[in-house]
C-alpha cells in the first residue's frame, strides 16, 4: 500500500488542532491501530508546536507544511518549514525519576517525539529551509 | 476544555474534560494553582491542618500534550511541596499510554476510577 497525504498551515498553535485532526484522520485511514495513532499526532503536534514557538517565535506570517507518505510498514511524516536548523537528536530521552529529581518540569516535547517515534532526520538547506522528518514503523 | 471543580469532605475533585495542550494549559494553571497555592489566614485563632487532597478526575480528557504533562507535573510538585496528595482518575487507555511510554506513571498515583480515587486518597 502507498499513500501520501498534505497540509499546509500558517505557523500558529491555533492551527494545532487542524494539523492533529489531519494526522488522526489520514493515519487512521492508512490503517494504522489507535495507540500507533495518538502516538504519531502526539509527536507531530510536538514537533510542530517547537516550530512555532521557538523557530518561528509565534510569527503566523511563517507556514508549516506536513507531508505524510505511507510505504508498507513504514509511515513517514515530513515537516517542512523556514528558520534556524535544530536538530531534535542532540536532545536525550531523560529518565523520568531522574529528570524531576533534578527540579525540571519543561523540555519534555522532543524527550516524547524521541519516545514515539523510531527514528528522526533533519536535513536542512541553505540558508533557512529545513526538512524534518518523522518515522514510525507500523 | 472545561474544568469543573467539586468537594467531596475533605478531598477537592477537578473533573478535566477536552484537551490540555499549549492552548489551555494556562486556563488549567488558573483554575487549578490557586487550590494549591492558597495560603492559610495568619490571624487565625486556631490552626487547622489544610494539607490538600485533590483528585484529579480525567475521564473526559481525551488528549495531553507535554505542555499539558508539564503543568500536571507542576502541580504534583506544588502538592508534595505541601505534604498534600494527588491522585489521576479515570485516565482515558490513550493517555494512560503516554503515562507510561514516558515514564510518568511511575511518579503519579494513577487509578482507573473516581471512587478508587477518594478511597484511597
Amino acid at each position: 500500500m502507498k499513500a501520501e497525504d498534505k497540509i499546509l498551515i500558517s505557523s500558529s498553535t491555533k492551527n494545532l488542532k487542524s494539523v492533529r485532526d489531519f494526522i488522526e484522520q489520514k493515519a487512521t485511514q492508512y490503517g494504522l491501530e489507535q495507540s500507533i495513532v495518538n502516538q504519531v499526532v502526539m509527536s507531530v503536534d510536538e514537533a510542530c508546536t517547537n516550530i512555532i514557538k521557538y523557530t518561528h517565535k509565534y510569527d503566523d506570517s511563517e507556514s508549516i507544511e506536513i507531508l505524510l507518505k505511507k510505504e508498507n510498514k513504514i509511515l513517514k511524516i515530513t515537516i517542512t518549514y523556514r528558520g534556524n536548523e535544530f536538530d531534535p537528536n542532540t536532545i536525550e530521552v531523560p529518565d523520568m525519576k531522574t529528570y524531576l529529581k533534578q527540579h525540571k518540569v519543561g523540555g519534555l516535547g522532543i524527550p516524547l517525539i524521541k519516545m514515539f517515534m523510531n527514528k528522526i532526520e533533519l536535513k536542512h538547506y541553505q540558508p533557512d529551509l529545513n526538512e524534518l522528518t518523522l518515522i514510525k514503523y507500523t | 476544555m472545561k474544568i469543573n471543580l467539586e468537594k467531596k469532605g475533605d478531598v477537592s475533585v477537578a473533573h478535566i474534560t477536552g484537551k490540555l495542550d499549549t492552548n489551555t494549559a494556562l486556563f488549567y494553571e488558573n483554575e487549578i494553582f490557586p487550590l494549591i497555592d492558597v495560603q492559610p489566614e495568619k490571624n487565625a485563632a486556631v490552626q487547622v491542618s489544610t494539607a490538600l487532597k485533590l483528585v484529579l478526575e480525567l475521564q473526559g480528557m481525551d488528549y495531553v500534550s507535554s505542555a499539558g504533562l508539564r503543568v500536571l507535573i507542576i502541580t504534583a510538585k506544588k502538592i508534595k511541596s505541601k505534604n498534600g496528595s494527588l491522585i489521576l482518575s479515570g485516565m482515558q487507555k490513550q493517555i494512560k499510554n503516554i503515562f507510561d511510554i514516558s515514564g510518568l506513571s511511575t511518579i503519579f498515583q494513577i487509578v482507573p476510577s473516581l471512587e478508587e480515587a477518594l478511597s484511597k486518597i
